[in-house]
């Protein structure tokens, strides 16, 4: 850790160990008592422990702001508790410089039996706001969460989307130095969810170091500068968004071996995608690719029985899920009217001008007259675009400047 | 520990939210509402005057047995409540102890705020029957705040330690309500501290609310200032206790959140 720079979070070395198996009575917890006292040895049952950190560190730079990725059980959650205080480490340390917030869980403080308003208050002062602070934020408060009407009525009649909602609106009039959110954006509509990343955005802008983890990635590359890849209570990776995701999503589908596709065919299927490949030019499989390259699609594949007017749809999508671009063999007319046997079909884009991203394959077949496809392969393939363009947006657009009656220097 | 009391008192307006949904929640839904405040020691006091008074015939020292039962019913109303509804109150929490920080002890502290303008409202009632049997007042009444800051200090001190040890062994919030009521025969809650023999009387002085319920009688009934050295006696005891109640649970807070 370093001693000049004091940056707003800072974990060297930290480990966390929960003892599961707790006992809820004395009766339980009598015989484990008795051992303790004999031996003099605090741990507990060998057996009962479970390391959520295993030797974290890491630190947050000023107005920075840090993803964290992760599969479920890897240890996201438990930095978060660590930093707001909530539990404590077995080993290492970690620093907190200036006022924390957490969003947690939106209107976790609520009472049922109280009222909108007297909610607001509670909740408030739960986050470390005065009353005197909640009055004068009120009528704010009320605005951002749209619920003027109801706030006289208890909130045990709410949806859950207003509960969401008034949560957020006293959540979102917190002014930490750093702010820790925690899959708070999963819950809400559409419109709430822009309300959530515009105020995120806002605090982003005024300089809030924050801490955002989620299992939604596109938000994640929208947000964060920099992003964490935890597994299993390590930190096997810190880098770019788009780098920590991609090889979160290797690491993800690494189980499921790549050139086997995720597909929704069933051992009964029509049609069967036996292998999806991308190829670069010399026909090397490829992971990323330099934009304005050529990229080569091949689909092995085995059919059952006669398929009828067969259409093969490929479509590449950012991870975000833009759709860049879709295509179907129906404009070409490569298949035959009537489909049998074996083959193998590729799709060359001669330059793919796509922007660096993340993006994905996803392959379908579909039969004459059926909606619904025979196979379909549907993000199964990841690859990513590098290139020198200072360009923004989804694709590369050839272009130039002219520029007249300029006199020069 | 310093540093444990201004972070509390950062947090003292969450304090009084929750001491005030803890009242308004108590009594919304009701139908008597704050009456009940009342009821409680009342109803009390008309048992223990029929079955102790009439039927027991203790003495209550001159005073009619109504004043004299109830007087001492509504300080201990305010322990055994008190005590009974902290001893869960942090356990109740516990999904907001897992995701909110803030200091524990305001659970237990709110619910005894909370408890404590339960009985100031019962204690109107003791004035209207200090007029009804026309029992004058006093400036020995100037001797109340310090009496109440006693029990207070020592209903928080106490419950600051069940309330952690109930979040670990979910028993104690059963042995608490048999405890107090243990307690009360041994607090001259039914019968006045002249009962007890005198060579036994120092031991049962050691009980703080012994002492602040029988200081109490004697300012508000009899005029009478409260043996100073029994004062001061409690009130080291409640110091101590509190000091070693509160160190304790600011130490064993952080295994809270662990439980799962």
């Amino acid at each position: 850790m370093s001693t000049t720079t004091k940056h707003p979070i800072e974990l060297a070395n930290v480990w966390k160990r929960y003892q599961i198996g707790s006992h809820d009575s004395l009766r339980d917890a009598l015989p484990g008592l008795l051992r303790r006292w004999t031996r003099r040895t605090d741990a507990g049952t060998p057996e009962g422990e479970f390391w959520a950190l295993s030797d974290v560190s890491f630190h947050v730079r000023q107005g920075e702001t840090l993803g964290i990725v992760g599969s479920n059980g890897a240890g996201k959650s438990t930095i978060l508790k660590l930093l707001s205080r909530i539990t404590t480490q077995t080993k290492g340390a970690l620093r907190v410089h200036g006022l924390l917030a957490a969003l947690i869980e939106l209107g976790g403080g609520f009472h049922p039996d109280l009222t909108g308003e007297e909610n607001i208050y509670l909740q408030g002062t739960m986050l470390g706001l005065r009353h005197r602070e909640i009055r004068r934020l009120y009528d704010s408060i009320v605005a951002f969460s749209e619920l003027e009407k109801f706030l006289k009525t208890p909130v045990k009649r709410y949806s859950s989307g207003m509960v969401v909602r008034l949560g957020f609106a006293v959540a979102a009039h917190v002014h930490p130095d750093v702010l820790l959110i925690d899959e708070v954006l999963a819950v809400g509509d559409l419109a709430f969810q822009q309300k959530c990343f515009r105020r995120i955005d806002e605090l982003r802008q005024a300089g809030t170091t924050m801490i955002f983890i989620s299992h939604n990635l596109e938000a994640v590359q929208k947000l964060c500068d920099r992003v964490l890849l935890l597994k299993e209570g390590r930190v096997i990776g810190e880098g770019t968004p788009a780098e920590m995701i991609r090889r979160y999503h290797d690491d993800v589908s690494m189980r499921t071996a790549r050139t086997t596709p995720v597909s929704t065919a069933t051992a009964e299927s029509a049609f069967q995608i036996d292998e999806i490949a991308l190829r670069d030019s010399s026909g090397n499989t490829l992971e990323t690719l330099e934009s304005g390259t050529p990229l080569r699609v091949e689909m092995a594949f085995t059919t059952r029985r006669l398929i009828r007017q067969p259409v093969v749809r490929v479509a590449i999508e950012r991870l975000d899920g833009l759709l860049c671009h879709a295509t179907t063999t129906r404009s070409d007319h490569t298949l035959p009217e009537v489909l049998t046997g074996a083959g193998t079909l590729t799709l060359e884009y001669p330059s793919l001008n796509l922007l660096p991203n993340l993006y994905q394959v996803t392959v379908e077949v579909f039969e004459e007259g059926n909606p619904i496809p025979l196979a379909a392969v549907r993000q199964g393939h990841c690859f990513q675009i590098t290139t020198d363009h200072h360009e923004q947006g989804a694709v590369h657009l050839d272009h130039h400047w002219t520029m007249n009656g300029h006199q020069a220097a | 520990m310093f540093a444990h009391l201004k972070e509390l008192y950062w947090y003292r307006d969450l304090l009084i939210s929750l001491a005030l949904r803890d009242i308004k929640v108590r009594y919304r839904q009701t139908l008597l509402g704050v009456a009940w405040a009342v009821l409680q020691p009342l109803a009390f006091m008309l048992i223990f005057t029929l079955v102790f008074a009439k039927f027991g015939q203790v003495r209550s020292d001159g005073t009619p047995y109504p004043l004299f039962s109830y007087t001492g019913l509504v300080p201990w109303t305010l322990f055994s409540t008190g005590l009974t509804l902290a001893v869960n109150s942090v356990a109740a929490n516990m999904n907001l102890v897992k995701k909110i920080y803030f200091p524990r002890e305001v659970f237990p502290i709110g619910v005894i705020i909370g408890c404590l303008t339960d009985f100031l409202i019962a204690s109107t009632l003791i004035a209207g029957l200090m007029l009804w049997y026309k029992v004058p007042a006093s400036l020995q009444l100037l001797w109340l705040p310090w009496l109440l800051a006693i029990e207070v200090l020592f209903v928080i001190a106490i419950s600051l330690m069940v309330s952690a040890m109930n979040v670990f062994y979910r028993d104690v919030k059963y042995i608490v309500p048999l405890v107090v009521q243990l307690g009360m025969f041994a607090t001259p809650v039914i019968y006045p501290i002249s009962a007890v023999p005198a060579h036994l009387r120092s031991w049962y002085l050691l009980n703080p609310m012994a002492v602040v319920i029988d200081g109490m009688r004697s300012v508000v009934l009899h005029a009478q200032a409260p043996g100073i050295g029994e004062l001061c006696q409690a009130t080291a005891i409640v110091l101590v206790l509190s000091i070693g109640a509160y160190l304790y649970f600011k130490r064993v807070e952080v295994k809270f959140a662990d439980l799962i």
